[in-house]
């Protein structure tokens, strides 16, 4: 399809200009999608602060959330036609490597992300669509399908977590990524502390099912008031970061019990490090891991849990706001109003 | 090209057909070593199995043909490939049960590797063709595609060092997994009619064997260990 399309484009660290550019050309196996529903993420916040370690080049489109309609098809596509409604994410393993051959496909070495949700039109490549790409039941929304990619990420880091039922887990940060995790945890049958600074935040958080929450910014020792609910004051089970912040993935650690699963989530700035007391490690036998992204399995977790209604998508979605308004959603985000801003044109 | 082509189970004949052509995202191998597994026989003798046909899928060969987007191999290349694929993306699949995939279950080399010349998909030139040093043993190479079965069933189950297994029928599959257990720790005995294979099973590591033609296979058991064995395989 020839023609000009309107789109947001990251510049740099809080350049991002709104512009007139071509809409993107398909291959014989891509298909080209109207977007009806793109959503903002804590990582395209981080990108328009800071940039983007993997997922961003300069001067490109961003976005990485979305559902649409599938306006072109090239030739070789039989699995989807025009007119589908649908939700991809925003990668797709290659299969061929030394890591995918591990079927540790979040770690495959040819992950190619595919960005541009910021846009009246977006491309998808051949291998997503073949295999991480759905199509949307007529009951659910544009936008509730494109909570597919985070809710996707999620999912993989709960499966990560060790939760068994009736655990005390800690959920750090009460973002759109750690509400998630609320309601996943709860989903397993855990018992939610929810951490966060916001008031705002907690409420979404006890809506979302938290069944404890603390304000960090009132507590002289977090990790202290979160020990405090526990049996004994032992510690938590499983403790998850969803902040991205050195100092709270510390406070995360400290927050497990002996013996617990510690799931660091939330990506932290480059060039950061965090310090462990080496003796609670080895004789806490802690279990310390990082969680990145999400796989073809995990996508399609994502998608059911969307589409039986065991998540409240709807909930995530705190307002509309037009494509030419993205920066003033991404600054919300960053001064923590509202949870996910669905962006339209 | 020559072909061994099987009509029905007592009629196979040595004939000439077309080379297989390739396209763009094809290559074509010369086959170097065949060797005849069990699941053939079983097509062979199935009369279910559409016939006539040239079976055999594990081989070893040399690339004599690349299509123009083919990138990561050459003329010359001595390769493995497995023969099914999956499709990545079935329930099957993304829950890791890739060997349960549709998809995979249908793809095949062609025509089979009982021939000079085989096709090879952009598939599996994709997924599961691996190149072969050429200091290697090529002989040995044939066994790639058997043992991946055996390391599968193998890493199905939880076991400790000194675990006891009973390995009942000692083929090809019974032999390979008799040398993946011992290397993995475990202890094997070895169960099988034929006194020859005993022997070659004793030489690859079992630690006993039994014929049951003339030996009670519960009472040798009880003999070696009166819980019963950890884990039992039949391949």
């Amino acid at each position: 399809m020839k023609g000009k399309m309107k789109a947001q484009l990251f510049y740099g660290p809080e350049d991002v200009r709104y512009e007139n550019i071509n809409i993107p050309e398909i291959g014989d196996d891509e298909a080209l999608v109207k977007i009806k529903s793109a959503l903002t993420c804590g990582s395209d916040l981080k990108t328009y602060k800071r940039g983007h370690p993997t997922m961003i080049k300069e001067a490109s489109v961003f976005g990485h959330e979305w559902a649409g309609d599938i306006v072109e098809i090239g030739s070789d596509v039989d699995n989807f036609k025009v007119g589908d409604r649908i939700a991809a994410v925003n990668s797709v393993p290659c299969y061929e490597c030394y890591y995918c051959k591990l079927e540790r496909y979040s770690l495959c070495e040819n992950l190619i992300y595919n960005n541009g949700a910021y846009a009246e039109y977006i491309k998808i490549p051949g291998n997503i669509l073949k295999k991480n790409t759905y199509i949307i039941p007529d009951k659910i929304d544009y936008r509730e399908a494109a909570l597919l990619e985070p809710l996707a990420c999620v999912v993989h880091g709960i499966e990560e977590s060790n939760i068994k039922t009736d655990d005390m887990v800690v959920i750090n940060g009460a973002g759109p990524i750690g509400l998630m995790f609320i309601a996943l945890a709860r989903l397993k049958g855990a018992l939610v502390i929810s951490v966060d600074l916001s008031d705002e935040r907690l409420e979404y958080a006890k809506d979302f099912g938290a069944d404890y929450t603390i304000n960090a910014s009132k507590e002289s020792n977090q990790v202290a008031a979160v020990k405090e609910l526990t049996e004994d004051k032992k510690g938590v089970d499983v403790a998850v970061d969803a902040t991205g912040i050195p100092e709270v993935w510390e406070m995360t650690i400290l927050m497990g019990r002996k013996g617990a699963t510690i799931n660091l989530f939330g990506g932290c700035a480059s060039g950061t490090s965090v310090n462990i007391d080496t003796q609670l490690l080895h004789y806490s036998e802690l279990t310390i891991k990082g969680v990145y992204h999400h796989t073809p399995y995990y996508v399609k977790k994502a998608f059911d849990l969307i589409t039986s209604r065991q998540i409240d998508t709807v909930k995530f979605i705190t307002a509309d706001m037009p494509l030419e308004k993205l920066v003033s959603a991404l600054e919300l985000m960053g001064q923590q109003k509202g949870i996910k801003y669905n962006i339209t044109t | 090209m020559k072909a061994l082509i099987c009509y029905n189970q007592n009629e196979f004949k040595l004939e000439e057909i077309d080379r297989p052509e390739i396209q763009k995202d094809e290559m074509l191998i010369e086959m170097i070593y065949t060797s005849l597994c069990g699941s053939d026989i079983i097509k062979i003798l199935d009369p279910e199995v559409k016939k006539p046909a040239v079976f055999g899928h594990e081989v070893v060969g040399r690339v004599v043909k690349v299509g123009k987007n083919i990138t990561r191999f050459n003329l010359g290349d001595v390769v493995v490939a497995a023969h099914h694929i999956p499709c990545y993306r079935c329930h099957y699949c993304l829950h890791g049960n890739h060997s349960m995939c549709r998809h995979f279950k249908e793809t095949n080399i062609y025509p089979g590797s009982f021939c000079q010349y085989i096709r090879l998909s952009k598939e599996h030139i994709r997924y599961t063709t691996f190149k072969i040093p050429p200091d290697s043993n090529l002989l040995e190479a044939l066994f790639v595609e058997p043992l991946a079965c055996c390391i599968r069933a193998v890493d199905r189950v939880t076991f400790r060092k000194d675990d006891i297994f009973s390995v009942v029928g000692t083929g090809v599959i019974g032999m390979l997994f008799i040398q993946l257990i011992k290397l993995s720790g475990g202890r094997v005995v070895a169960i099988e009619l034929d006194n020859d294979r005993l022997s070659m099973a004793r030489f690859l590591g079992a630690d006993c064997t039994i014929n049951p033609s003339n030996q009670n296979i519960a009472r040798e058991i009880k003999n070696i260990t009166d819980i019963g064995v950890d884990i039992a395989y039949s391949p």
